[in-house]
């Protein structure tokens, strides 16, 4: 068979490009902040925008390399997936959305309930929602870790960890 | 300051009843997170900086410096006792190691670990305390257009011969290199990227980039596998027959040159470093025909390789501030916390810190031997402690540890940014170790390139007029071409592969 397209395969196109062009767009927007800051005065002396526009430039340059070589990369079509591993895959989508959203909202609760509350209450939420531990298990866990945390933290080093709006 | 008198003056800083207990804390935390599944070395660093922030600089750097030599110990025991190493390094160690473990040799095969890196840290630490003076004095010459060229060349080699996509590499370098312009420009105070914040004005902190690209990152990558059962592992004995005694002498000897060279050069590192050894192993042993089913020369030689790569990387790392890894740019990141800028005046200006640290590394590296052999079992059943248990705990870490470092709540959403672009960027594909780099390198680099185009009149052709700099720029733009050309060349032969795949499946 040639490397022409044939029925099972197709360009790799847009499927893996995302990352890419996000590069690309990242790289184009720094390239374009940084003629603002100037590259290089009359004098010929470097300007601020020098260095991350030249960057720039190189995040650009190989965000193009690599769709172009994915574009133009063919590959067999992938096949059709069975549906037990699509459910290992929504099963690990959704772990791993639980893990983000429990880490979000630990840095969104932080100022109300303080630094050491908010991490007890995602060690909560991993352990119960996530790994399925008991309600007892999870809630021990949840104290005594931050507990030796903030022990170790506030007051063997001293450290002032961000307290609540209540002041704990 | 010559070698005597800097011996002399290392270990008068480092044996302090304080430094002596830190050395242990050191390299029994780092042992223990090199075990620990999920936290490799500049993960331990990086956490664990916190840690230190009351301490004397030197105290500190000798507790972070014995994280990160102790976590390659850790990561070989993981290796030989459940065949998962716990960092890249150690991946070759499992190939014999487990072997020797399904035999029953579990414990001669983490005690020849310990002596071969041992002796290879050692051997590695004479060589490192007999050029840190020479070259020292080397790079007191250097001027900015040195100092910019040899970033540069640093940079290019580290992301340039990494495993996998070059052109991925080297834009994450580029990455790093604007993350490191985030912030007010060191000579016209003019704010770049800030986007208003005055959090960013500062510029973006090292620490919390660190623990949201390789902690959170990893975390959240491995947290989407469902929990699996730990392994139970038992370790009968622990001592290596005298015939086994005999066999990891010359594979040490053999893996300390082969590791040592390859850890001064920046961009090869303790990984490469191993798997070359056990290449040698492989050309040159007399019982090469048993590696791969449980040889002593496949511990010993890699195991002593990548020990001695991690002390020979601290030869570019102290003398010129040039980190050869991820581990040694976030270890030069906390010379940066303490006030301590890391470069060719390191050496002149804190010579105390510089020997003394590496006085450490020899009272460290006792140490090791002495607390991992008889906690072998001991440390063989942290491996029982389910990752289910662990992983939040260690995010709760992550964040206070994001705060203490900065003492500003934005480092922690800092951090979690960086955990989200890690994880997007790991599971893409994109290496995220350059980035690291580049935001360390990136803070040398800038105001150098701006001195050398003051020194030149604006013209940065003094870049190739002057020897020094001339040559690592060629060098430079040599790795360049030949990561190209073996990327060019690795991408024909996957498309190879994938047409005839396709053929051969129809």
């Amino acid at each position: 068979m040639s490397a022409e397209l044939g029925p099972r395969m197709r360009p790799r196109g847009f499927r893996t490009l995302g990352p890419h062009v996000t590069l690309l767009g990242f790289g184009t927007f720094v390239f374009v902040r940084s003629l603002n800051y100037g590259w290089i005065d009359p004098g010929g002396v470097t300007q601020p925008g020098l260095f991350p526009g030249v960057a720039a430039v190189g995040i650009m340059l190989f965000a193009v390399i690599e769709i172009v070589g994915a574009a133009a990369r063919r590959e067999a079509a992938p096949p059709v997936p069975d549906r037990a591993s699509v459910l290992v895959t929504r099963e690990r989508k959704r772990r791993v959305a639980v893990v983000l959203i429990t880490m979000l909202g630990t840095v969104l609760v932080m100022p109300v309930v303080g630094l050491t509350v908010a991490v007890g209450l995602a060690i909560f939420t991993i352990l119960l929602v996530l790994e399925g531990k008991s309600l007892k298990y999870s809630a021990c866990v949840a104290i005594v870790a931050p507990a030796g945390l903030w022990f170790l933290f506030e007051i063997l080093l001293s450290v002032p960890l961000p307290r609540s709006m209540i002041g704990w | 300051m010559d070698l005597l008198g800097g011996i002399s003056l290392g270990f008068e800083s480092a044996l302090t009843p304080t430094n002596i207990w830190v050395v242990l804390l050191g390299v029994l935390l780092g042992t223990v997170i090199g075990i620990l599944p999920g936290l490799g070395s500049a993960t331990g660093v990086a956490i664990l900086l916190p840690l230190t922030l009351s301490m004397e600089p030197l105290t500190a750097l000798i507790l972070l410096a014995g994280i990160y030599y102790g976590s390659q110990y850790g990561a070989s025991t993981t290796a030989i006792l459940i065949n998962t190493p716990g960092d890249a390094a150690s991946a070759v160690t499992a190939l014999d190691g487990y072997a020797m473990g399904r035999m029953g040799r579990a414990g001669p095969a983490i005690a020849i670990a310990a002596i071969s890196s041992f002796l290879a840290g050692t051997l590695s630490l004479v060589l490192l305390t007999a050029l840190l003076p020479y070259l020292g004095r080397w790079a007191l010459n250097f001027g900015p257009p040195e100092q910019f060229a040899l970033a540069l060349f640093g940079l290019v080699a580290v992301a340039g011969l990494m495993r996998g996509s070059v052109t991925r590499s080297l834009a994450m370098a580029a990455f790093g290199l604007i993350l490191a312009t985030v912030g007010l420009d060191p000579l016209s105070g003019l704010p770049r990227f800030t986007f208003g914040s005055i959090e960013l004005s500062a510029g973006v902190d090292l620490i919390a980039v660190v623990i949201g690209l390789f902690a959170i990152a990893e975390l959240v990558v491995r947290a989407a596998d469902p929990p699996r059962q730990r392994e139970s592992v038992r370790i009968a004995g622990l001592w290596p027959n005298r015939e086994e005694l005999k066999r990891l002498v010359a594979p040490s000897l053999r893996g300390t040159g082969v590791g040592f060279f390859v850890g001064v050069l920046p961009g090869a590192g303790a990984t490469v470093a191993s798997f070359l050894s056990y290449g040698l192993e492989r050309r040159v042993s007399k019982w090469r025909d048993q590696l791969g089913s449980g040889a002593v020369e496949g511990v010993a030689g890699p195991e002593a390789s990548n020990n001695a790569a991690v002390n020979g990387a601290f030869v570019p790392a102290l003398t010129l501030g040039i980190p050869g890894s991820a581990s040694t740019a976030v270890l030069l990141g906390a010379f940066l916390v303490f006030g301590i800028t890391p470069g060719p005046l390191f050496m002149a200006e804190h010579a105390d810190i510089a020997w003394g640290l590496i006085a450490s590394f020899y009272l460290g590296n006792v140490a090791l031997l002495i607390l991992n052999l008889p906690l072998a079992p001991a440390f063989a059943q942290l491996l029982r402690v389910p990752y289910s248990l662990l992983y939040p705990i260690i995010i709760a870490v992550c964040f206070i540890g994001a705060f203490a470092t900065a003492n500003d709540p934005f480092a922690i959403w800092l951090a979690l940014i960086f955990g989200v672009v890690g994880y997007f960027l790991i599971r893409n594909g994109y290496p995220v170790v350059p980035i690291i780099l580049g935001l360390v390198l990136g803070q040398i680099m800038e105001p150098a390139l701006a001195q050398t185009s003051r020194m030149g009149g604006g013209d940065l052709s003094i870049l190739l007029a002057r020897p020094v700099s001339a040559v690592f720029i060629l060098a430079t733009a040599g790795i360049l071409v030949f990561a190209l050309i073996r990327s060019m060349r690795s991408s024909s032969k996957s498309q190879v592969r994938e047409l005839s795949g396709v053929v051969d499946d129809a």
